[in-house]
């Protein structure tokens, strides 16, 4: 176990810089961090399947603006990693794990965000002392703010990864135990309510009348690929 | 006149990829900008208190798309080379927020959603090769973008604006809504067979109308969400009364 803390710290981390400081080459995209994690972890079956479900979460987002936003690239991560945690060390599955774990993680995004927020507004210290060591010609020193600020950045992310795992898995766990009376049937509708939210969400790009007739003819080949699967 | 050695110009490169280091809300990605420009400082300027404001004109606020801030680095640093500071600082923000919008709607409202959409029907299709064909077909496309937008913003400056109406882009711009729709229809009809009882049919049906027609009122996503999951649970409730 501590050796699979060091790997979610670690992915915690990068998936933040990602997200915004380097590259943005879209491995903090739930889908691909949640299946990252998964084998990482040794369940990269289960990691594309939460994976997919988180990713179907967030589609609507865009990096746009500086309203409160849902941080995705620690979800992705803490999603995965509490759902593999649940079932290798609680051996729970299914609907009602999915359906609480989801809740969970999207609200936890919410509140990386607005640390995500809080460290850009950080950031601003970093500015003031680059200023300050161009105006005394102390140029070399301006390396050493850049690195401090992608340090913090990837602490950010590592720390909130690491809570965010052990919080999930035992709130999940707490609120599966306290809803036992509950049958397993009621949340049946769990991958409905995501899948359908996933998809009404894609109308906000793709919503014109005019492409209809091309979601029309990819439902087509969808039907065919699902008549031969 | 100073001419940028090519060597430099895989430094910048790279130095690209984290544009976005440090960002504030004070000067957005002019922490990230300056830096690229520190690594070369001293191939653009003579003496030091020309490289003292050189930096000092590059460590401020600056703002744009990511991707395409390549256009802006290039045709900024022909200007540097011919030593037109004023134009370089009116360069800089003019192209910033230009390329930003144009940016925005290329890549997060087209390009991202489009492959991504692709990336989930191949996940349902052929399981794990979905996040790797997301992941490499992004990548490709923006490592592209960034290394054509240095080369181009270089040659262009203030005329960068013309690439946008080249074949390449006006073929990006008009594949990328039919294919994306195209994925969506095919998600759509593969996630939909696995939802065949009448609850989980009507469920999905019910939520997808309604989030479809939420978005696009701009309506809040927590509230689209909260109310999805509560509408789920009373028809989950109510079904299981008949």
């Amino acid at each position: 176990m501590n050796s699979e803390i060091l790997i979610v710290l670690l992915l915690g981390g990068l998936v933040c810089l990602d997200f915004t400081e380097v590259g943005q080459t879209m491995f903090s995209q739930p889908l691909v961090s949640s299946t990252a994690t998964g084998f990482l972890l040794g369940d990269v079956k289960s990691g594309l399947e939460i994976g997919l479900f988180l990713q179907l979460l967030y589609l609507w987002f865009m990096p746009v603006g500086t309203a409160i936003f849902p941080d995705f690239s620690v979800a992705g991560v803490v999603g995965s990693g509490s759902f593999i945690w649940l079932k290798k060390y609680f051996i729970l599955t299914g609907n009602k794990v999915l359906f609480f774990l989801l809740i969970l993680v999207f609200f936890y995004s919410y509140f990386c965000g607005w640390l995500t927020i809080q460290n850009r507004k950080f950031n601003s210290f970093f500015g003031r002392k680059i200023d300050l060591a161009i105006e005394h010609n102390k140029l070399k020193k301006i390396s050493l703010f850049i690195l401090s600020s992608l340090l913090v950045s990837f602490g950010r992310g590592a720390l909130l990864t690491v809570l965010g795992l052990f919080l999930l898995t035992r709130s999940a766990k707490f609120l599966i135990s306290q809803t036992s009376f509950l049958s397993e049937n009621i949340f049946f509708i769990s991958i409905p309510v995501i899948v359908g939210f996933g998809i009404g969400s894609f109308f906000i790009f793709w919503g014109e009348r005019k492409s209809w007739i091309y979601t029309v003819l990819g439902g087509l080949v969808g039907l065919t690929l699902a008549m031969t699967l | 006149m100073k001419k940028l050695p090519k060597l430099d110009w895989i430094k910048i490169f790279l130095k690209s990829l984290l544009l976005q280091v440090g960002f504030s809300y004070e000067r957005k990605q002019g922490l990230g900008w300056g830096w690229i420009f520190y690594s070369v400082r001293k191939e653009l300027t003579e003496e030091k208190k020309q490289e003292i404001d050189f930096l000092k004109r590059h460590f401020m606020n600056f703002n744009t798309n990511p991707y395409l801030a390549g256009y802006a680095i290039g045709a900024v640093i022909e200007s540097e080379e011919q030593g037109k500071v004023e134009k370089t600082v009116a360069l800089k923000n003019s192209l910033g927020n230009a390329l930003g919008a144009v940016g925005d709607n290329l890549i997060w409202k087209n390009l991202r959603p489009w492959l991504l959409s692709l990336g989930l029907v191949v996940s349902l299709v052929i399981g794990l090769w979905g996040p790797i064909v997301f992941w490499l077909s992004f990548n490709f496309i923006q490592i592209y973008l960034r290394i054509r937008g240095l080369r181009k913003g270089y040659q262009l400056q203030e005329r960068v604006f013309l690439d946008f109406n080249s074949k390449f882009f006006r073929l990006l711009s008009k594949i990328t809504p039919i294919l994306g729709s195209f994925c969506l229809g095919a998600f759509l009809i593969l996630q939909a067979k696995d939802f065949l009882s009448l609850e989980r049919m009507f469920t999905f049906v019910g939520i997808l109308i309604f989030s479809a027609i939420s978005f696009k009122r701009h309506i809040s996503p927590v509230l689209i969400f909260s109310i999805s999951l509560a509408f789920g649970i009373l028809i989950s409730l109510v079904l299981k009364q008949f």
